[in-house]
């Protein structure tokens, strides 16, 4: 029983999507995606693949963008779980 | 839709990738043009050997640019590209395993243009069109 429910916890864990909240900090701030490309030195389909969620960031990546929101990184990104 | 997000504009480094690559390129097509219209000056066995290894040498160095360009890249670039080699390389084997039975059941019996082609051609075709889908998957 034990084991199944460690499986389970698992399992939730692998299925747990990451949410941004990148495009509403964008837009607040009125860049566009090829502005905040520009600023983090990146292509506008990074920006767009972690605004949409196709793609989640590196740690050093979301450290530049947590320090150009001047946030912290969790205030932007977080697993959707209720702490 | 598709060819708008598919047309961007260059960053720097593929921008320096592409033109870096002409020089290797270029030289490629000198060789294999010497070589497959001066034969007749390729008649001792080392020479013909040292015209093989030479078109190694521009095959490397375009290696080496690919390789700065991949580290020039950013995540989403870098997954992007490394994806659409792996799907240009798995076409590229199937045609190349397809060519060799082919051969050994003497269906065909090729030219050395011919065994080239059948697998450069489905490595470009691969790279191409994984390339144009992710790129346009992560800008859609």
């Amino acid at each position: 029983m034990l084991r199944l429910r460690r499986g389970a916890k698992l399992l939730a864990l692998a299925l747990l999507e990451m949410k941004s909240r990148v495009r509403e900090l964008r837009e607040k701030q009125g860049w566009s995606q090829g502005e905040l490309a520009d600023l983090l030195d990146v292509s506008r389909q990074t920006v767009n693949a972690i605004e949409t969620e196709k793609y989640d960031p590196s740690l050093p990546l979301a450290f530049k963008i947590a320090r150009l929101f001047s946030m912290r990184i969790e205030t932007i990104f977080h697993d959707g779980q209720i702490q | 839709m598709f060819f708008k997000n598919l047309i961007q504009p260059w960053r720097k480094p593929l921008r320096s990738y592409y033109i870096k690559s002409l020089f290797p390129c270029a030289l490629t097509i000198l060789i294999f043009a010497f070589g497959f219209n001066a034969p007749q000056l390729l008649l001792a066995p080392w020479q013909k050997l040292s015209w093989v290894l030479l078109v190694l040498l521009p095959f490397l160095w375009s290696c080496k640019i690919y390789r700065q360009y991949l580290n020039e890249c950013d995540e989403v670039e870098r997954r992007i590209e490394l994806d659409a080699i792996a799907i240009g390389s798995l076409f590229a084997l199937t045609s190349g395993l397809a060519l060799m039975l082919a051969l050994a059941t003497k269906l065909v019996s090729p030219t050395a243009e011919f065994a080239l082609s059948a697998v450069l051609l489905p490595l470009c075709f691969g790279y191409a069109v994984a390339r144009s889908y992710w790129l346009w998957r992560y800008l859609k």
